[in-house]
């Protein structure tokens, strides 16, 4: 995941041009194969096995290689040695980028150099980001806000979830606490019981576009209502894992119908409001959750 | 092949449920888009089986099928959940349920269950 934030560095840096970028993250997301795949083409699992875990995914809010041991399918050591051959990253985004000649190798840990200044990132802020474990890399993502645990759980489940089923290119910039969010789209759900929370996307509308075409399997012409309801299917979903997750905490929590909005949409909350700015193919929408139920919407 | 009646508030559910069943060979004689209304179009069209969504504005779900299976004890009704709604499956078992299928939705488990419903 480093590669994304520090690959975006660079392109507004002007170091190298958007193409260069697209160029490279396609190139070194092709050399990466998917860990099932690879533990069927090692002859670890069977075909069926793997598809069993992919299913699985669908349900449980688990790495595929956790599933799999858990099943009994692989061992700790297949898993690692599949995880070990799958290879880092953020070394094939290096790679791609020394092969295409965009930069050398000694011009990239410069840039990394200038990048952690101006980003103020310590050694381990990277290390957490390089190694693309979400639950590492919300913690440097919420360093300039306070909020509760069970937020944060949200955030990291969430950021899974559009991992898992809508698309591996992306990437969370910081988090904010703030009063208000606006946006011409939104898709929102309350979640209601020992806990109440609001959910939601809030976008221009292109990223909507892309969460709605990723998880419906259908192309959208315009984007309208359907668009709206549609990635409000993925939000459901996802709030339905992260209810499970809460459900095996004895807490209980009930999906609300959603709320689709596919006009100007603001919602308020003096301080309340956590704010995820999420680039999906660096199309921007915000993931909104607010705790309790003092918000408004209009 | 049996006729299948959806109810569903999101259009998107309606049609990846469509999708899937026509494929399957079901004949989908119409949708709902709330409780309310699936109880009505239940009555108008007398389906062999109702998917049936929980969550959903008007009348929701659970209180759709204890309508449903009020007036019409024969009729089979597969309620469609997301994961997390543990304690809405149980009260649906308890209202009558015949099965559930999750979201998102699997082709062949959605079938199996179908099937065996209408068997």
């Amino acid at each position: 995941m480093f590669e994304a934030y520090f690959g975006k560095y660079l392109e507004d840096q002007g170091i190298i041009t958007k193409e260069q970028y697209q160029e490279v993250v396609v190139a070194s997301q092709n050399s990466r194969v998917k860990l099932g795949l690879l533990a069927v083409a090692e002859g670890f699992m069977t075909e069926e096995e793997a598809d069993e875990i992919n299913d699985a995914q669908h349900r449980l809010d688990k790495r595929f290689g956790d599933i799999a041991v858990s099943r009994g399918y692989l061992t700790d050591s297949q898993v690692e040695y599949l995880l070990k051959k799958q290879g880092d990253s953020y070394l094939l985004f290096v790679q791609a980028m020394v092969e295409r000649d965009i930069l050398t190798l000694d011009e990239i840990q410069e840039h990394v150099k200038a990048y952690k200044k101006a980003e103020k990132l310590s050694d381990l802020d990277v290390d957490a980001i390089k190694s693309g474990d979400v639950d590492k890399i919300i913690p440097v993502l919420l360093r300039n806000c306070v909020i509760s645990p069970v937020i944060k759980d949200y955030i990291a489940l969430s950021a899974r979830n559009i991992g898992r089923f809508i698309d591996r290119q992306f990437r969370i910039e910081m988090v904010d606490v703030v009063d208000q969010v606006s946006a011409p789209f939104a898709a929102a759900q309350v979640l209601d019981g020992d806990y109440k929370i609001f959910t939601g996307f809030f976008g221009e509308g292109e990223a909507l576009k892309l969460i709605a075409e990723a998880y419906a399997k259908e192309e959208f012409e315009v984007i309208d209502i359907d668009v709206v309801d549609a990635a409000c299917e993925f939000l459901n979903c996802n709030n339905g894992l992260f209810a499970t997750k809460l459900s095996n905490e004895y807490v209980d929590v009930d999906m609300l119908p959603p709320i689709l909005r596919d006009a100007p949409t603001c919602i308020k909350d003096d301080a309340n409001i956590v704010k995820v700015p999420i680039y999906i193919r660096d199309q921007h929408v915000d993931l909104v959750i607010c705790r309790e139920s003092r918000w408004s919407l209009e | 092949m049996a006729k299948v009646l959806i109810v569903d508030d999101s259009r998107t559910s309606r049609k990846i449920l469509k999708g899937i069943l026509e494929s399957e060979g079901y004949d989908v004689i119409g949708e709902a888009t709330n409780g309310q209304e699936g109880y009505d179009k239940y009555a108008e069209l007398k389906p062999d089986v109702v998917t049936m969504d929980i969550t959903m504005p008007v009348l929701d779900g659970i209180s759709a099928l204890k309508k449903i299976k009020g007036d019409f004890p024969e009729a089979k009704v597969v309620m469609v959940t997301a994961a997390g709604q543990k304690t809405k499956m149980v009260e649906a078992i308890r209202s009558g349920a015949n099965e559930f299928v999750a979201k998102p939705f699997e082709p062949e488990n959605l079938k199996a269950v179908i099937d065996k419903v209408v068997s």
